[in-house]
């Protein structure tokens, strides 16, 4: 089996998630930061610890750090926690309808709107587009760190900028981008939101919510915080205010070691490495005639886009295509990706591309073999 | 020798405090108490170095820095 989806999920995880994982699920047994008892406060504390190593990774304070269902839930904080009446979002023509179907909610339910921006190549381009995009109604500029389709990377410490000057937040999509690009809190990001089982290796189930302090969210989901509790209102302080419930405990401290493997190895390491993998695939699949590259990773192109690559098989429809692969061991994803609006602007909303989405854990025998594969289907 | 204790709405707030003045060498335990008119609280003992000691200036700056004062957090 190759398994090359890993911008669905990573696998495998390191050894050591898999054993912070096992080992919380039988030493941390007790409720966190509820109960007064010895357990609860030493699952407590190794809470904490994963929440520290998660803030590490992105240069954000530990209280900010959020833990959520997943990169979907910590999104749907951020724009509707950020969504007032008339309010008007600006979005990137490459998100993720974990961006775009909370933007489009939002925007209906507090009779506001949504502008689109243009995200190419051309990082000014984009600038000029994404400051077109903004009125003075403007109340977040949501963007992806990296498209989950063609991995095109959006220039988001610029964008961070234009926000900066505009005094208006900047909401982060990182489901692609953490744990690989270079993303800190200080670079003028004001909510990152991450999954917590692709780059950075916990498991599913698990996703962050990174806030800078400076925006205020108003609560989409209350209940009990174990904090403050003879209030009806949400606690005014984070974590708490956004973690009602119990939380996935062993599954935020296998998170927090993914966080610690990925700080060891670090980002840019592993970054370097998956690109080489696409760079070795594309290379290899580049004079076939009967495959279409979308993003042709090249070393002059590296710098563009996040380890991702979109293709076609002619002929093939992407899921025949995937079906046919699973069947000769590899794993990938064909379709739409839930990013209809990336695939609009690739013109494969039609026939859906195929993904090849490498891990550090991805070799490059595993990309020749799968190049090999695909000389099969000629 | 002076006995601190300092109580917080916030568990990590808690634990943030707890992990700085460990790395100082200053211990310290967390326990869950209730506060009249709020509910839920948390109260940082802090016991002090291996000598148990405590200086409540030392422990109060290092606390400032990283924004908990030594009244509620």
């Amino acid at each position: 089996m190759v398994y090359l989806d890993n911008a669905a999920t990573t696998y495998p995880k390191p050894r050591r998630v898999y054993n912070a994982w096992q080992n919380a699920m039988s030493a941390y047994g007790a409720n966190p930061g509820r109960s007064g008892h010895r357990l609860a406060a030493v699952t407590g504390e190794a809470v904490y610890q994963s929440r520290a190593s998660c803030a590490e990774l992105f240069g954000a304070d530990p209280e900010n750090t959020i833990f959520t269902l997943n990169c979907t839930h910590a999104l749907n904080y951020a724009i509707k926690g950020l969504a007032r009446r008339g309010c008007h979002f600006v979005a990137s023509d490459i998100e993720h309808n974990a961006v775009i179907r909370p933007i489009h909610a939002a925007a209906e339910r507090c009779g506001g709107s949504y502008t689109l921006f243009e995200v190419s190549e051309d990082a000014e381009k984009t600038l000029r587009s994404a400051e077109r995009a903004i009125n003075r109604d403007t109340c977040a500029l949501v963007c992806t760190a990296a498209s989950n389709v063609f991995g095109l990377r959006p220039p988001i410490r610029e964008l961070a900028a234009l926000c900066r000057r505009r005094g208006i937040p900047f909401v982060v999509d990182a489901a692609q981008g953490a744990g690989v690009l270079p993303l800190k809190m200080a670079d003028g990001i004001s909510f990152l939101c991450a999954a917590g089982h692709k780059g950075l290796y916990g498991p599913m189930g698990t996703g962050l919510l990174l806030s800078d302090g400076k925006f205020p969210l108003a609560t989409i989901i209350e209940g009990g915080t174990g904090s403050v509790s003879e209030s009806l209102r949400m606690p005014e302080f984070t974590p708490d205010r956004f973690e009602s419930g119990t939380i996935n405990t062993a599954g935020v401290i296998a998170l927090g070691e993914g966080a610690r493997f990925v700080t060891e190895k670090k980002p840019e390491v592993i970054l370097a490495h998956e690109l080489a993998i696409c760079r070795r695939f594309c290379a290899g699949v580049r004079g076939m005639p009967h495959i279409t590259l979308y993003n042709d990773i090249t070393e002059e192109k590296s710098g563009l886009y996040a380890p991702v690559v979109a293709f076609g098989i002619k002929g093939i429809s992407s899921a025949e295509a995937s079906a046919k692969l699973s069947d000769r061991g590899f794993y990938m994803r064909g379709g739409l990706h839930c990013a209809p609006l990336a695939h609009r602007k690739l013109g494969t909303l039609e026939s859906g591309t195929l993904r090849f989405s490498p891990s550090v854990f991805t070799s490059g025998a595993e990309a020749d073999a799968l190049v090999n594969a695909l000389r099969g289907f000629k | 020798m002076n006995n601190v204790n300092i109580l917080f709405k916030s568990f990590t707030a808690a634990q943030k405090a707890r992990s700085v003045l460990a790395a100082h060498g200053i211990n310290s335990i967390i326990e869950r108490t209730h506060t009249k008119g709020e509910g839920c609280s948390f109260i940082l003992h802090i016991t002090g170095n291996r000598r148990g000691e405590v200086n409540r200036d030392e422990v109060c700056a290092l606390l400032a820095g990283i924004g908990i004062s030594c009244g509620l957090s």
